[in-house]
């Protein structure tokens, strides 16, 4: 099991059971800041990804906030964050129209070409919860070539809003090099690639 | 290099296809209602639009706000103006203002034979000049045609009438306006009206209609424009966020112009909140190498408070006070920038288990506003760590929190907020004054600088003040002196907007407190607002979990000086009101008001305002005093509309301020309320169960 390594210096709980203030003070020089700045920066040296945002002609990089065994949690430099389980997007923060949560189905549910369901919430500009409800099939893709060495699936999925197209692009090891995801009406679909270096 | 050429292979994919139909947006028309050119139409906008248009076409000119009140109902507000009134029969105005109201209804929603079918009531307690009901039918056509056809009465029966179904339109003498005239709706001549829209992309246009407006005063008798034919054409552009331009030919002589604005407030203009994300909810040891040591050691006590602070310095929200014991700790916060209540929970969770011992799981967060407790938002912290990444998790998240009373003090133990009181805080910012309808200069404006500034002395103690100083405007306070036979409570509001250079707004002392679990009170002494000074108190009860609430507020105030600086006229009066508040859910929430109004009459202020979670409100309010229409003057009763746009809104960005408008047709002294600051029941449900249910999907962001 992965540790939550990234933010663990953060509870407090291991310095204040046996130690005194000075440490405390230590760990809380990564939260200082003016006010509407992020909370918290990723570690220097962090694992990163690219992040395009399609619709809105952006493409940028996110490092590595947090782990918690399939969950991680990516932030921008602006403080805006994506969260990922086994490589779905699961949610967004700071996108303006953010996916809040979502059901997303397990890889192994993706290469077996399962059809199966899938929840989406979002915020609308009300600040409201939306659930869209989608029923998804998985289809072959014939973009492989973009990835070589990959597998380029389809995940074709149709709810009453609309239907939406996510696109994975899966290495020999069965994890996600690639992918194009749906996150909501306002932001679009996010492209998100591993930053190999 | 593969992800820019994924990305331009897959642009075709990006677009949602959405149901036939839905893509043609309902259009507005001259009068501001959903329509055609001058005619309406069947359809209503969507739920929630408000929307603004101005219209013109020869002497004709119209200023309207509509508001889609409900999925089927909706209302307008209307300023009028014709020009060239005296031109050929004599009048006292060269251009003719006035002022209307209107109200629709849709009584058949379009299905897939079945046309939208929308009953509308145009200037129904206005003088009546602009009076006119329809009933107007409107069918989609696949995704770019609609065609509207229907009938009027009225206005809208004075061209091509085909007879009066319903018998003669009787005369009515409107008096001072103000008052329905129910006795006149769908009487005399009715004529049929039709049209057609065709939109030809997302951004254009075309409509052509036949109107069934004679414009029997201004075109027959005053002359003011020539009415050669029955046919309008016309093009619109629209930008595809609710900006549109439309250009017109209207009547076979005049060319028309219109700018409209639909604003929905579904759909923020910047999508929603772009703020940074949230802190990580951080994991605990394995519960082995728990311990409780520290319990009673202060200086880790305050070690957590100050890692509190720091992590919530961010969201701006201020640490009160912090209590912890083995399982349970309670943070009181000052909510300061988040423009969401939940939000600010959210994040002081998120604060917490980052800086609290791992045998602490009750967060209880208690919001504190002017000083008082307002509830006690109980998180349990192994909820935060299951649901941080669950699907769903706000839904889940509020079944499993609990929205408790609050005790005035904090707990015994509690470490208190550093350099919070005494605490002197002020700044400077411009402001913008208008004043609107003024019949000889409808729109009057000053622009300016305002200085506030605050002393917190101990929680709920504070003195405050606000001066303002013109730099530039064109409110001369020259406009009608006020007619008025009741006291010149308000109906001076000219001369105050003209004399105050520079002006104290206000200048008060404030005291709030809890004296009671479900009691909360104010007093508030000094300069309360810029016409009044004197004493005001006020008792709120309020339960946190009840979707209701009662209030009673009394006051001593004098009339001050119109130059707004510290002397006072010779009027003074004890005025106050017992209120009662509900909210029905949906974000309708309904108010009255019952006691004696600064004129020293007796009556009710009815208030119901729709408010999204967002904080846009769009509301409307009358009030009925013992004071006859006919000594009321021009208007009848005190009426308005207002309309709050929160700034975080419109931005995305976290803040709090507002931009609020009141719009009144008139103000006069019948029905007039003193207008203190911070009022409790506001200040109090943000914090209470309805509220932050309506605004807990942001508790996550």
């Amino acid at each position: 099991m992965i540790p939550r390594s990234v933010v663990a210096a953060t509870t407090l709980a291991f310095l204040l059971a046996g130690c005194g203030s000075p440490i405390v003070k230590a760990g809380l020089s990564r939260f200082a800041g003016t006010p509407g700045t992020a909370t918290v920066q990723p570690a220097s040296g962090a694992p990163e990804i690219w992040l395009t945002l399609p619709q809105r002609g952006v493409k940028f990089t996110m490092s590595l906030l947090e782990q918690d065994g399939p969950v991680t949690v990516w932030a921008a430099k602006d403080g805006s964050q994506v969260v990922l389980r086994n490589g779905f997007l699961i949610s967004t923060r700071g996108f303006g129209r953010d996916l809040m949560s979502a059901e997303a189905p397990s890889l192994a549910t993706l290469t077996s070409g399962q059809a199966h369901q899938r929840s989406y919430f979002d915020l609308d500009g009300t600040d409201t919860t939306i659930r869209h409800s989608f029923t998804c099939t998985v289809e072959p893709g014939d973009k492989a070539a973009e990835m070589p060495g990959t597998r380029h699936v389809i995940e074709a999925c149709a709810a009453e809003i609309g239907t939406i197209r996510n696109e994975f692009w899966i290495d020999s090891a069965g994890s996600l090099r690639k992918s194009k995801q749906w996150v909501s009406q306002g932001v679009g679909y996010a492209a998100v690639e591993r930053k190999l270096d | 290099m593969t992800i820019r050429q994924a990305i331009l292979g897959g642009t075709a994919l990006f677009a949602l296809t959405l149901p036939a139909g839905a893509e043609m947006q309902p259009s507005l028309a001259f009068t501001g209602v959903t329509g055609l050119i001058d005619m309406p139409s069947g359809d209503q906008q969507s739920d929630g639009v408000l929307s603004f248009t101005k219209s013109q076409f020869g002497p004709v000119g119209r200023t309207t706000l509509s508001f889609q009140i409900t999925p089927r109902l909706s209302g307008s507000f209307r300023y009028s103006a014709v020009h060239d009134w005296a031109g050929v029969v004599p009048s006292t105005f060269a251009t003719y203002y006035d002022r209307s109201f209107d109200v629709r209804y849709q009584i058949a929603r379009e299905g897939r034979y079945m046309p939208a079918v929308t009953v509308g009531f145009q200037d129904v307690i206005g003088t009546g000049q602009h009076a006119g009901e329809y009933i107007a039918a409107t069918k989609t056509f696949g995704d770019k045609i609609k065609v509207t056809a229907g009938l009027g009465w009225g206005r809208y029966g004075s061209y091509g009438s085909i007879g009066a179904p319903f018998g003669e339109r009787p005369e009515i003498d409107y008096g001072t306006g103000g008052k329905p005239r129910l006795g006149q709706w769908f009487k005399g001549d009715a004529a049929p009206f039709a049209g057609v829209e065709w939109q030809m992309s997302n951004k254009l246009t075309f409509k052509a209609e036949y109107s069934s407006d004679a414009y029997l005063e201004e075109a027959g008798r005053r002359k003011t424009f020539d009415r050669k034919s029955p046919f309008n054409f016309g093009v619109e552009y629209g930008n595809g966020r609710g900006m549109k331009f439309g250009l017109y030919s209207l009547y076979g002589s005049e060319i028309g112009l219109s700018v409209q604005l639909a604003i929905d407030p579904h759909k923020s203009p910047s999508g929603g909140s772009v703020g940074p994300g949230p802190l990580p909810v951080s994991a605990r040891p394995a519960a082995s190498g728990w311990s409780s040591d520290w319990v009673n050691d202060r200086g880790s006590l305050t070690a957590m408070r100050d890692g509190a602070q720091t992590i919530l310095s961010h969201d701006g929200i201020v640490v009160e006070s912090l209590a912890v014991n083995r399982t349970t700790a309670q943070l009181r916060i000052r909510n300061t920038k988040l423009d969401n209540a939940p939000q600010a929970i959210g994040r002081s969770a998120r604060a917490l288990a980052a800086v609290l011992p791992p045998s602490v799981e009750v967060f209880e967060i208690v919001p504190v506003v002017q000083g008082v407790a307002i509830s006690r938002v109980v998180i349990r912290r192994s909820d935060l760590e299951q649901l941080e990444f669950a699907a769903g998790q706000d839904g889940l998240m509020w079944q499993r929190a609990q929205v408790l009373s609050a005790s005035r003090r904090a707990p015994d133990g509690a470490v208190i907020g550093q350099g919070l009181y005494p605490k002197f805080t002020w700044k400077a910012s411009p402001y913008i004054a208008t004043s609107l309808f003024d019949p000889t200069n409808p729109l009057q404006a000053d622009l300016g600088v305002r200085v506030t500034a605050r002393y917190d002395v101990a929680p709920g103690l504070y003195f405050s003040g606000s001066v303002t100083k013109k730099i530039v405007g064109n409110i001369d306070g020259t406009g009608r002196p006020s007619d008025s036979v009741l006291p010149h409570v308000r109906s001076d509001a000219n001369q105050y907007a003209a004399n105050g250079d520079p002006a104290i707004e206000r200048l008060t002392a404030a005291w709030y407190a809890k004296p009671g679990q479900n009691l909360y009170s104010r007093v508030t002494v000094g300069y309360l607002e810029p016409m009044y000074g004197g004493v005001s108190a006020e008792l709120l009860w309020k339960q946190t979990d009840k979707p209701y609430a009662l209030g009673a507020e009394i006051a001593y105030v004098k009339q001050r000086n119109f130059d707004q600086l510290f002397g006072f006229r010779d009027y003074s009066i004890v005025t106050g009101h017992v209120s009662g508040y509900y909210a029905f859910g949906s974000g309708f929430h309904a108010q009255v008001d019952v006691g004696r109004y600064l004129a020293g009459d007796l009556g009710a202020t009815f208030s119901l305002d729709r408010e999204f979670a967002s904080g846009v409100k769009v509301g409307a309010f009358a009030t009925l005093t013992d004071v006859p229409f006919s000594k009321f003057g021009e208007g009848s009763f005190d009426k308005g509309i207002r309309i709050e746009l929160p700034l975080a809104w419109l931005s995305g960005k976290p803040t709090q301020k507002t931009s609020k408008v009141t719009l009144r047709p008139l103000l006069r002294g019948g029905g007039a309320r003193l207008d203190v600051e911070d009022r409790l029941y506001n200040s109090v449900r943000d914090y209470h169960a309805t509220d932050l249910d309506a605004a807990w999907g942001r508790f996550w962001r």
